[in-house]
């Protein structure tokens, strides 16, 4: 042994702890790898074998009687076909971009000016803020249905907006005025999430950035956009590009406000997926609305990670 | 010269003292109008929650009468939100929730300790993937998961449902406690292997206590995902017994024999939880989620 490391190296004693240390580093590493196992297990499971059998799904004439006789048949691009001559996929496909962009919009504004109240020292500013995590720790069908009852035509809303003269209207069950009612749930539902975040991100502004820039007679809205938004833009794209993918993939709200009525006005791709699979037992179908609904969130992290990669590029 | 420095010799000091004074006090007036400002926000802003407790309140009021304010409230509404269905409900939820904590932390503690560990291009592409994970559809892998627990006897179990809830909280807890063990002391760690501890270990002596935080954090995200899961136990159950509080709730607000107190009743009831699982581990979160927002 010891002539051989000898010959090997020409230098005796001093590569044999080193060799024992690589060793080491090895079979630590070989440890960290296995410890990967049941992660990597987990993933195959649970997230690629399912994506697989989506996409298996969408490409057959998968529905309950596959269940008891085992045969799904090949059916190709078929569903896919089927499901984009339908007219409500478009508009499923429409509500869903219009209640995401909308809602993160807005929520971007609202959990902006929220946070930037927040930020003030005013007599309570260290525990009131705290109160608006409230509606965040409901859960999703809970936030629904209590709005469900907020919305109702003789709801409470309708009290209010009834005594200053603004007519009266079943919010949820007007086509017209169903998709802004779901957006303002949404938007409800996520603006302490923004608020907190975004309230954090607050702090990070240099104060004696904002005093000089005040002195040198900047504005309080010159100073928003020339120094605040700037610098906490990084956690302002992060933020809405989380928020967009979580708000394509929603389905529990729609589902217990409006589940995509009235005459589908509200309807939504993940929707329409979940209708196909669990209420007409389509699985096929259903695996198509899927597979667009992935495609486009999917799309979308393309589209922002090459944004991304472009601006750092260019910095 | 010094006494220039006495008020009393100094006369423009004289009417300046109770102009700061005033400053001081329009200060202190604004101040409290920024507060009167954040409470009628947070009022109107809170409002659906107040009505949620109010209307629990309220079991004799049919829809159309539900008052503003409770004047002559009742349980009644409790009663009926827990009822066997209910309580039934509510065991599912909670024992599918602590499942799905369990689950999330065996499987993302040490793929976590082992991604803050390695120094390899796969810890991007795991990292990446994992990221990729949270944005298939649910109602995608409800579907899949439909036709695979079908197969595997796992409908209408709690087995199932742990299984299909922890798919939420793993590549959220992986990604959270990843970014907070990046900071332990590497050398700790070294120490501990040199001194013959194995790589468990080391993991669960050294790691796990250091981690605290940000486990806790992991668990009690994994325990809201879960416990606020609608879909998976809308669709992967089909048997009353084994429905969650989500499904009853949702039941409940769809049935038009009900008043809406049983509904809101039933409502607060899946509420709690939740409240009393974050406002335990406040602190923890806090240190848990700060270490990870700074990477």
């Amino acid at each position: 042994m010891t002539a051989d490391t000898l010959t090997t190296t020409g230098r005796p004693g001093a590569r044999t702890p080193g060799r024992f240390r690589r060793s080491l580093a090895a079979r630590q590493r070989g440890e960290l790898w296995g410890f990967l196992g049941p992660a990597i297990v987990f993933f195959v499971v649970f997230f690629l074998f399912p994506l697989g059998y989506g996409v298996f799904m969408s490409t057959t004439n998968f529905t309950t009687g596959t269940f008891i006789t085992g045969r799904a048949p090949f059916v190709g691009s078929a569903n896919f076909e089927a499901v984009l001559a339908e007219p409500v996929t478009f508009r499923a496909l429409a509500n869903t971009l219009t209640i995401t962009i909308v809602s993160v919009v807005v929520e971007l504004v609202l959990g902006l000016l929220l946070a930037l109240l927040f930020a003030r020292r005013f007599p309570g500013s260290r525990w009131l803020p705290t109160l608006i995590l409230l509606p965040w720790l409901l859960p999703a069908v809970v936030v629904a249905t209590v709005w469900k009852s907020l919305l109702a035509g003789d709801g409470p809303i309708n009290d209010v907006l009834g005594s200053i003269g603004i007519p009266v209207e079943a919010w949820l069950a007007n086509p017209a005025t169903a998709l802004p009612a779901v957006i303002v749930v949404a938007v409800w539902a996520s603006l302490p999430y923004w608020a907190t975040i975004l309230g954090a991100a607050l702090k990070q502004v240099p104060a004696e950035q904002l005093e000089a820039a005040q002195l040198d007679g900047a504005g309080a809205w010159r100073r928003l956009v020339s120094i605040v938004i700037p610098t906490i833009w990084p956690v302002i794209s992060v933020l809405v590009v989380m928020s967009v993918v979580y708000t394509l993939l929603i389905v529990d709200l729609v589902l217990v406000l409006t589940a995509g009525g009235p005459a589908n006005s509200t309807v939504t791709l993940g929707l329409l997926s979940y209708r196909q699979a669990f209420q007409q037992f389509q699985f096929g179908l259903g695996g198509a609305y899927g597979m667009l609904l992935l495609g486009i969130s999917i799309l979308f992290a393309i589209v922002y990670t090459v944004m991304s990669m472009r601006r750092e590029r260019d910095e | 010269m010094t006494n220039d420095r006495h008020p009393a010799h100094r006369p423009a000091a004289v009417t300046a003292e109770p102009a700061a004074a005033a400053v001081a006090a329009r200060r202190r007036r604004r101040g409290w109008t920024w507060t009167v400002v954040t409470v009628v926000v947070l009022a109107v802003y809170l409002f659906p929650v107040y009505w949620m407790i109010s209307a629990s309140l309220q079991p004799s009021a049919n829809s159309t009468d539900t008052a503003w304010f409770p004047t002559s409230p009742g349980l009644g509404g409790y009663e009926k939100a827990l009822d066997d269905a209910g309580i039934g409900g509510l065991r599912v939820s909670v024992l599918v929730s602590l499942g799905s904590v369990l689950v999330t932390l065996l499987v993302a503690i040490p793929a976590a300790y082992a991604l803050s560990r390695l120094r390899s291009r796969a810890v991007s592409i795991a990292l990446i993937l994992l990221l990729l994970a949270q944005m298939i559809p649910s109602v995608v892998l409800a579907t899949s998961f439909y036709a695979m627990f079908n197969s595997w006897g796992l409908l209408n179990t709690f087995i199932g449902l742990i299984l299909a809830n922890s798919t939420a909280g793993v590549p959220f807890a992986v990604i959270v406690m990843r970014a907070f063990m990046l900071r332990l002391d590497a050398e700790v760690i070294e120490a501990a292997t040199v001194d013959g501890l194995g790589p468990l270990g080391v993991l669960w002596r050294i790691v796990v206590p250091l981690s605290r935080n940000a486990i806790v954090t992991a668990g009690v995200f994994a325990f809201l995902f879960s416990w606020g899961d609608l879909l998976f136990g809308l669709t992967l159950v089909n048997r009353n017994e084994m429905y969650p509080m989500s499904v009853l709730i949702l039941a409940l607000s769809n049935s038009n024999l009900n008043t809406w107190a049983a509904t809101m009743a039933a409502s607060l009831i899946a509420s709690v939880p939740a409240l009393v699982v974050i406002l335990a581990a406040q602190r923890h979160v806090k240190e848990g989620l700060t270490a990870g927002s700074g990477r």
